[in-house]
């Protein structure tokens, strides 16, 4: 191997890691960003669940029953505050409460309510309607709490008095004493969880993490006459491609390791949004995962770096590169948002599609459902790709039109 | 030595730049069937006005650029790696990286020319000393002056230490002072026996460099010889009485 090679990645990792601005923006700008935006998000999303938690709920009924009314009192549903309207002419302004999200519920109940539950032998039975306002969130919550709680309590307690006993309308019961309903191993379940978004984070963050300084590697250093320069020594133009390259992709290793660090960093106050199972000392890799895991990472870096640099040298500006590359960015993710909906059957198509494969890949590793037979195909698929976009880079260093 | 036959470049012009320019041509002749060579121990000066084509003809023996046509031959090479070994190229064109100082500049690029740390500290030592970089040696080059950085660009090219010296402009933009440096560097290297091309506007810098002068009006040379014998064919006595007339003569009919 040429010499010369570590000669222009020692050149152009020392022009990233040396310029105090660069290594704020490009390493601990993301990272930072990424641990202070998520753990101030996790903790929104967790003070907005919590106080959902605790929210007490405005509910106006009309013709109330008694029988619901001393229910209420005496059951554990203690977020209910009950308020009844005197007159069913009432209802409309009740409705406008509710869009004004001045109440969060309205029960009607048929009048004459505990009068009908007394003749149900006469299959006579009474209804309650509900109205709520479905873009408050409180009042959705109070639909779910009343209608799929405290209304499904209330009956049964009607059913039991009906049959004399409560304890008769407990039929049978579901999982009294198994506390092992979740067959599925721990790390699995962790690793299904991490495959929901880590894989697309990773892409993107590569991608995105290379793109600013991949731009100016090969774009700028022509726009500043800086390429000409080195393009007038002896050293093989497909050695100083793949210096490019090679740096770009530590680079683009190093940014997307101060992203996951910065996702990391963020878990404890985070968790709201990724999930309550997921924490630091329950990320438990298998070896052969990890490794895996590596590869498809090296192989999605080579693809990124491979479209970057590429873009880069048929640019003859930074800011021509940038609009080459904008389309690009949206294919990853795009990529990133399909694999992320998944669905459809697992087809071998799937996974040789580059990008959007390597991402099915990694979050079949996470979730521990690697088919080797996939793996192989996706990374030879983008193996291909990788060396066909080398080739004509290297091939393009060659042609002045694009180097001048 | 350099040899230069019949040397032809055309640049393709793409429709997108036809229509920036609002131009018809899709192609343009920057130099056509230029032929001259160079000895060891002599300064070439090719002269010319703006537009000439005289960077194209030294981008095209640099090899930075392929001629279209013709056969350019430095020391005996004609793959381009081995020219590139062998020459020093300065143009304006030609930067360096703000970022760098101008010691780790010339560390890297003698790096890319595969000289020993001990060689390039050698070469270091003597280029700073000459051409007086060693006060701004640690300095950044976005921190440098034009000239600083002129003399930069002159070390850098020169690191290794080149048979044949090719040098576009050199005086261009540098003070008096520098610029001095710089001429009387070159009469060093031709004493060496180097093999030195440079292209000027400045007749002064020919007349005092040059032991052969190439005329070059668009794209073609039309005379070319000694000093001497360039006033004797125009009947002039001085160069810039003769490269008007010459201008006068050729550049009517290009323009």
């Amino acid at each position: 191997m040429d010499k010369r090679l570590f000669v222009i990645i020692k050149k152009e990792l020392l022009r990233v890691f040396t310029d105090r601005r660069l290594v704020f923006t490009v390493i601990l700008l993301p990272g930072l960003s990424i641990a202070v935006i998520y753990s101030i998000m996790g903790m929104v999303v967790g003070n907005i669940e919590d106080e959902r938690s605790v929210h007490k709920y405005l509910i106006e009924t009309y013709n109330a029953p008694s029988s619901f009314v001393e229910y209420v009192e005496e059951s554990p549903y203690d977020r209910v505050n009950l308020n009844e309207v005197s007159s069913n002419a009432d209802l409309e302004g009740s409705k406008e409460k509710l869009v004004d999200e001045n109440i969060d519920l309205v029960l009607v109940f048929d009048n004459g309510f505990d009068q009908e539950l007394g003749e149900y032998e006469n299959l006579n039975i009474p209804n309650i309607d509900t109205y709520y306002n479905p873009i408050n969130d409180y009042s959705q919550d109070a639909r779910g709490y009343i209608v799929n709680g405290l209304l499904q309590d209330y009956k049964i307690s009607i059913v039991g008095e009906r049959l004399g006993n409560v304890e008769y309308t407990n039929v049978f019961s579901v999982d009294l004493e198994n506390y092992e309903v979740s067959v599925a191993p721990e790390e699995k379940l962790v690793g299904t969880m991490l495959s929901r978004f880590f894989p697309i984070l990773i892409s993107i963050f590569l991608f995105a993490g290379a793109m600013g300084i991949g731009m100016d590697m090969v774009a700028g250093e022509k726009e500043r006459g800086t390429m000409a320069t080195i393009l007038l020594t002896p050293v093989k133009r497909e050695t100083i491609a793949l210096g490019k390259l090679v740096s770009l992709a530590i680079v683009a290793v190093v940014t997307t390791f101060s992203s996951v660090l910065g996702i990391i960093l963020s878990i404890p106050f985070s968790s709201k949004i990724f999930g309550e199972a997921i924490s630091i000392n329950k990320m438990m890799f298998t070896p052969g995962q990890i490794i895996l895991i590596l590869i498809t990472l090296l192989i999605l870096v080579s693809i990124y770096v491979g479209l970057i640099i590429l873009t880069s040298v048929i640019a003859k500006s930074v800011k021509e590169a940038g609009s080459y590359i904008a389309p690009i960015y949206m294919v990853v993710l795009i990529s990133g948002v399909l694999a992320m909906l998944g669905g459809g059957e697992t087809t071998m198509v799937k996974y040789m599609i580059p990008i959007y494969g390597n991402i099915i890949v990694l979050q079949n590793i996470f979730s521990f459902d690697m088919n080797l037979i996939y793996f192989l195909v996706n990374s030879i698929s983008s193996i291909l790709l990788t060396t066909v976009l080398v080739l004509i880079i290297r091939k393009m260093f060659y042609y002045e039109k694009y180097m001048f | 030595m350099i040899e230069v036959k019949n040397l032809t470049k055309i640049y393709q012009i793409s429709k997108k730049e036809q229509k920036k320019n609002k131009i018809k041509k899709d192609q343009v002749k920057a130099v056509e069937n230029v032929s001259f060579t160079v000895n060891p121990g002599e300064i070439y000066a090719l002269l010319g006005p703006n537009g000439a084509g005289k960077t194209t003809a030294l981008r095209c023996i640099s090899t930075l650029i392929k001629p279209t046509d013709g056969e350019i031959n430095v020391n005996g090479f004609n793959d381009s790696e081995k020219v590139r070994e062998n020459i020093s190229f300065l143009t304006n064109e030609l930067k360096l990286e703000d970022h760098f100082s101008a010691d780790f500049t010339m560390n890297f690029f003698g790096g890319l020319r595969n000289m020993t740390s001990e060689k390039i500290e050698e070469r270091k030592s003597y280029l700073f000393d000459i051409l007086g970089i060693k006060g701004f040696k640690n300095k950044k080059i976005a921190d440098l002056s034009t000239g600083m950085k002129q003399k930069l660009g002159i070390a850098v090219s020169l690191i290794h230490n080149p048979d044949v010296i090719i040098f576009d402009e050199p005086t261009n933009g540098l003070d008096v002072l520098t610029a001095k440096i710089v001429t009387d560097y070159l009469m060093e290297m031709k004493r060496k026996n180097k093999t030195i091309i440079i292209s000027t506007h400045v007749m002064r810098v020919a007349e005092k460099l040059s032991d052969k002068i190439g005329v070059l009006i668009g794209g073609h040379v039309v005379m070319e010889g000694t000093l001497e014998k360039i006033l004797l064919e125009t009947n002039t006595e001085s160069l810039d009485d003769a490269f008007f007339k010459l201008y006068e003569m050729y550049g009517e009919q290009d323009g």
